[in-house]
């Protein structure tokens, strides 16, 4: 086992028991339980991971944490394979295969690193200039190449296999961190009774507590986050949750937490998530995310090797990873030192550049109390090293800071800077928090909150220790206090934690005398100083400009490491102050989020829910081809053999025409409406008169929108004196209950009606066909079904057997025809019944295809006809107006242009050839060979083959359309291209003067 | 032969599924068949006292969410003046002799809709995964109701026993595949019998 670079000391978090195998690169590295695959290959020697996304930049790790813009990883292989992972954040499990991405043929020798080469010719916005001549090369040439060179990684073609869940859940507060403030804020907040849930996105909690040398109360740092977990997680009011991220803050303080629930986990149940999302939604939400470390701008800062001091000290004490050997400590303040600390505690003394002129910070004085020589006034100027840094060229400030006045190389293998903290601010900017700029941090901070948020701790710019528990525990019981009437108070523990001088107001070096080399300030989009400078010098002025521009702090970096030093430059060139610059937009997701995570279980079966009849398991047996129909999934048809779509729909169709079919129409609308005033209702919402519709009868009924335009048509009956069932088309079931709800709430409050859905409580099957009477009378011999016994538009309550069943005597075919509804549980019996029954009678089940080709030879109109842009003329239902009576859309009705004498109208189309198909949607035009645009007549609302005729036929509304009739025209479909010679006739192609349904 | 299919006569399946090995007092999961489901709802101008009604001795609840219980028959108050009425007795003679159609609007849904019972430690843990409800119990206890939805599908819950957490779930009868099959395979992570 490698592993050189571990320290000697056992104090970290990994277990050295437990020795775990993983690839890089196709190369076997051993880590330990514990590790992340960041720290296990630090301590294997490997720094270099990746290549930078735009100069091919050879890059290592830059952190330990979520901040990390470098070491993005394509993890796994095959189905599981995942582009842009973070090194740091990959817990590791033994068997582990992770590659580098954005390189070939290799990590080490990358072609892509050419780019770097000819880095002077791709500058910021490089792209908008150099692509522009000649135009015709964009699409083909420029574009394509962009698109190729664009991104990171590889996305699997193939269907993810893991799970994903979703979780909704609530609380009182949300605590997001759980460093010292949050730690006291959960646990101030959970003594007094509150719901808390508390949230932290690494494996172990305790923040910052983890690797800084404090005490609180009697106990160490790391051992007091320790006790407080045990504490909460002993509580039954709350949830404590490591690996889950906070990342999105939405109105009426809804977030979105993602939980990595068994990635750390060798061999999960195959049942068990990969990822859960949790819909949290929060009384109060206590931001307790910490601050993150800047990084600082100097000559080719970005080599593997060069990373946060934070993050080395992480190394260190958590995963007992030695960053390097022959370290340089850079910093612009005192917490840099602690990392100087624990690499003299490793027996290394490193070489510490301070920027400032001095420093009587205790951290400061006690390195100095080990004998290691401080160079303040200094700073790094440039770097060298390919593939991982060999050594520095460091210098001395003059007094401006603005210049190096003198150099010195000297050996390293790592660099470890710090340009002081930036408080994470992202959570309480999503939330609407208007944040200020905090002079004395350099840094914004939230102020003005929208919700009912609250930031603590170092996320609110406190960063001592003692400022951050008292804040967590302050404000974690007033906002507690909301929810609860214990008013209990947990005591703020002393803390202990060497003291600091404020750091310098310098993030960026001077060039190096002659030299200029990259200084990067955004690590993920290789975007450096003289980036920015380009930026301003060519008229960018606000801040997101420059950003777009630049690619400052985008993508999924989202300017964790960037944001700050990106406009302190800016403040710096523009002479103006931090405030006045501005900042950028935080966005959700904080960190990259799998998109499995957010589809959940809805995926395969479970993308949508859908509706089924209680008939349909017969459908499915006898290989039914379904259509969805809204969400309702319906039978479109059955073909038998070898029959295309249309053999199998002109079948049934003919079998109707001829002989009896059934058709499943379980899935039409049926609302039950009750009370006094149920007839005086059905008088308002319908065009036609309700008022004395006879006990047992049917009526066709049209109801319009406000406007005038139909909204749906349908049969009601009068089942009682004070009780109608209505039936609606099954796409406007819904629309309609809603619409009835509506005026009966709203517009007329005085009405006693009740309406209710009762669409799933009876099964309906309608039997069409000059057969369907005998075959009826099979079935219920003890009923007359003749046309005095039950006229058409009666209807007659019966039993099947013992099964309680009402007979209604409608017809959508144009057919004789009957429909039967019955108790949902007897649907299926109901079905089979009938086809037992009818097969003397030639019996055939006809799908949703048939029904159309039916309805459409009639002249029947459907939802193509009534799309929302017809009104009764248009569709040949102006007889079914009242002219004596109000109802809704009345007024509407006189309207100019529904009144106009060339209003449109429905008619029938049939091709001149009687064999050409006309396309629904086709526009009808007098000469199809003039010149656009071409006036349009009408268009083509339906379409089918007419197996009366045995021709296409088709409906259409067209302008003036009965004076057309008898007039050749074209249906045009441009997109087709296609041009048909039409006649116009009547819309009413088969039996219009309607004798077969009174037959 | 009369053929009399439930709402999930072709989705329920009997039998262990999920991570159930080694696991005690797995979730349990079973369709609730032959209900009497009615619809009970006050015309706005009727002048009746609801708080004197009785069904088998149970009240109408008067207010969200309660439920009024027996052995075999629950209220549930889904919304102002509107009850729905589920009993495993036929319960339509009495509906109709104390609810007149001048005051009331009684309608049967008896067949109209999927019933799930679920019943477990696990319970809220699988109805958390798909409904927004809030179900900590200062909020949602034994003998409450609620509309809500459940992976995008309307439902109605009756918790009907905290010990073990008992669920009785309602949805439209049309959906009902598609519910059950969310539900379980939301259970899966746990484990469950059908039964």
């Amino acid at each position: 086992m490698n592993n050189q670079f571990r320290t000697s000391n056992s104090l970290g978090l990994i277990n050295k028991n437990k020795i775990l195998n993983f690839t890089f690169n196709g190369q076997s590295f051993q880590g330990y339980e514990g590790d992340t695959l960041a720290s296990a290959l630090i301590a294997n020697g490997v720094h270099l991971v990746g290549r930078s996304f735009k100069y091919h930049r050879p890059r290592g790790f830059l952190a330990a944490g979520v901040e990390e813009p470098n070491a993005m990883v394509q993890l796994h292989e095959g189905d599981r394979s995942e582009p842009n992972i973070m090194a740091t954040e990959v817990e590791l499990v033994d068997g582990l295969v992770a590659n580098s991405q954005n390189c070939w043929p290799s990590v080490k020798f990358d072609i892509g690193e050419i780019n770097n080469l000819l880095n002077r010719f791709f500058p910021a916005g490089f792209y908008y200039k150099t692509f522009m001549w000649p135009k015709s090369f964009w699409y083909k040439i420029y574009e394509p190449i962009i698109r190729k060179a664009a991104g990171m990684g590889i996305a699997p073609l193939s269907p993810d296999p893991d799970r994903y869940e979703h979780n909704y859940e609530h609380c009182d507060v949300l605590v997001v961190g759980s460093g010292p403030s949050g730690l006291a804020s959960a646990l101030a907040a959970a003594k007094n009774g509150a719901r808390v849930i508390l949230a932290e996105d690494k494996a172990h909690f305790g923040g910052s507590l983890l690797n800084d040398d404090v005490t609180i109360g009697n106990m160490s740092g790391r051992e007091w986050a320790s006790d407080v977990i045990s504490q909460l997680k002993n509580l039954p009011n709350v949830i404590v949750k490591n690996r889950s991220q906070v990342f999105g803050y939405y109105d009426h303080n809804m977030t979105v937490m993602f939980e990595r629930v068994s990635d750390h986990i060798e061999n999960p149940s195959k049942y068990t998530p990969r990822q859960r999302l949790h819909y949290i939604r929060a009384g109060e939400v206590i931001v307790s995310t910490g601050s993150i470390e800047r990084p600082i701008s100097f000559g080719n800062n970005d080599r593997p090797g060069i990373l946060l001091a934070s993050a080395a000290r992480e190394y260190m004490k958590v995963y007992e990873t030695l960053v390097g050997k022959k370290p340089i400590i850079f910093t612009n303040n005192d917490s840099a030192y602690s990392t100087a600390l624990e690499f003299l505690k490793n027996n290394i003394t490193p070489i510490i550049l301070d920027t400032r002129d001095s420093s009587e910070g205790e951290l400061v004085k006690e390195v100095q109390e080990q004998g290691v020589q401080i160079k303040f006034n200094s700073g790094v100027a440039d770097t060298k090293g390919h593939l991982k840094i060999k050594s520095a060229t460091i210098g001395k400030l003059d007094e401006d800071k603005e210049n190096f006045i003198s150099y010195e190389e000297v050996e390293c293998d790592c660099i470890c800077m710090s340009g002081g903290w930036t408080p994470t601010v992202h959570l309480s900017s999503q939330a609407g928090n208007k944040l200020k700029f905090k002079e004395e941090i350099d840094a914004y901070v939230p102020d003005q909150k929208r919700q009912k948020e609250s930031a603590v701790g170092a996320a609110n710019g406190s960063y001592t220790l003692n400022q951050s528990l008292a804040e967590g525990f302050q404000v974690g019981f007033e906002l507690s206090n909301k929810f609860t009437s214990n008013n209990s108070k947990v005591d703020t523990p002393i803390s202990k934690e060497p003291s600091q001088e404020v750091h310098e107001k310098l993030w960026c070096m001077p060039l190096p005398s002659g030299k200029k080399p990259k200084r990067f300030i955004d690590f993920q989009n290789d975007v450096a100083v003289s980036d920015v400078e380009l930026a301003l010098r060519e008229g960018f002025r606000s801040i997101e400009h420059v950003k777009r521009y630049t690619t400052l702090g985008m993508a999924g970096d989202q300017g964790k490491t960037s944001n700050l030093n990106g406009l302190q430059y800016v403040s710096k060139i523009e002479k103006k102050i931090v405030p006045e610059v501005g900042h950028t937009t935080f966005r959700p997701p904080y960190t990259p989020v799998t998109i499995g995570t957010i589809v959940g279980r809805e995926v395969g079966n479970h993308y949508l829910p859908t509706r089924k009849s209680p008939i349909h398991k017969w459908h499915e047996e006898n290989k039914a081809v379904f259509v969805a129909a809204g969400l309702w999934v319906r039978p479109r048809y059955y073909p038998r053999g070898n029959e295309t779509m249309n053999d199998a729909v002109n079948r049934e169709a003919a079998n109707v025409r001829k002989n009896v079919g059934i058709c499943d129409v379980t899935t039409l609308g049926k609302i039950d409406i009750k009370g006094p005033d149920a007839p005086e209702f059905l008088n308002r919402i319908y065009t036609n008169a309700w008022l004395k519709l006879p006990i047992g009868k049917a009526r066709y009924g049209v109801m319009l929108r406000e406007d005038g335009m139909v909204m749906d048509d349908g049969t009601t009956s009068r089942i009682s004196e004070n009780h109608f069932h209505m039936t609606t088309t099954t796409a406007q079931a819904a629309n309609v209950l809603t619409h009835l709800e509506y005026y009966l709430q709203v517009v007329w409050p005085e009405l006693d009606v009740n309406v209710l859905s009762t669409t799933e409580q009876f099964s309906g099957v309608a039997v069409a066909g000059p057969k369907s009477r005998e075959l009826l009378s099979k079935m219920f011999p003890l009923n007359d079904l003749s046309n005095e016994g039950l006229p058409f538009m009666g209807l007659i309550d019966t039993k099947l057997g013992d099964i309680p069943a009402r007979i209604y005597r409608i017809s959508f075919s144009g057919e004789l025809a009957y429909e039967i509804n019955v108790e949902s549980d007897y649907g299926l019996h109901l079905w089979k019944q009938i086809m037992e029954a009818g097969s003397e009678f030639g019996v055939q089940p006809y799908g949703t295809e048939a029904l159309s080709t039916l309805r459409i030879e009639m002249g029947h109109v459907a939802g193509p006809e009534l799309d929302g842009r017809t009104i009764p003329f248009d569709v040949g239902l102006n007889g079914m107006v009242s002219q004596k009576k109000d109802f809704i859309g009345k007024r509407s009705l006189s309207k100019d242009a529904f009144v106009a004498e060339d209003r449109q109208t429905i008619v029938g189309l049939v091709p001149v050839d009687k064999k050409s198909k006309i396309p629904e949607g086709s526009h009808i035009v007098e000469n199809d060979k003039a010149p656009a645009p071409n006036p349009k007549l009408g268009h083509v609302s339906s379409s089918c083959w007419s197996v009366e005729y045995n021709n296409p036929f088709s409906i259409a509304i067209m302008k003036d359309g009965k004076k057309q009739i008898g007039k050749t025209l074209f249906a045009v479909s441009p997109l087709k291209d296609i041009s048909i010679p039409v006649e116009v006739v009547s819309s009413h192609y088969v039996d219009p003067n309607g004798e077969r349904v009174r037959s | 032969m009369i053929e009399k299919t439930s709402a999930l006569h072709f989705d329920h399946q009997i039998g262990l599924f999920g991570d159930y090995e080694g696991k005690n007092n797995l979730l349990k999961i079973k369709e609730l068949k032959n209900l009497n489901i009615y619809q009970i709802a006050k015309f706005k101008k009727s002048t009746i006292d609801v708080s004197q009604i009785k069904i088998n001795d149970l009240p109408l609840p008067l207010s969200n969410p309660l439920v009024s219980f027996n052995n075999d028959t629950r209220i549930l108050w889904t919304g102002p003046d509107t009850w729905i009425c589920i009993s495993s007795n036929y319960l339509k003679d009495k509906i109709s002799s104390v609810f007149n159609d001048s005051d009331f609007g009684v309608t049967d849904l008896s067949h109209s809709r999927a019933a799930i019972q679920i019943q477990g430690e696990n319970t809220f843990d699988v109805l958390k995964k798909g409904s927004p409800l809030n179900f900590n119990d200062n909020h949602f206890s034994v003998n409450n109701s609620a509309n809500t939805t459940y992976n995008g599908i309307n439902i109605l819950i009756d918790f009907v026993n905290s010990d073990p957490k008992t669920m009785n779930i309602y949805s439209l009868r049309s959906f009902g595949g598609s519910f059950y099959h969310s539900l379980t395979d939301s259970a899966l992570e746990y484990g469950y019998e059908g039964i």
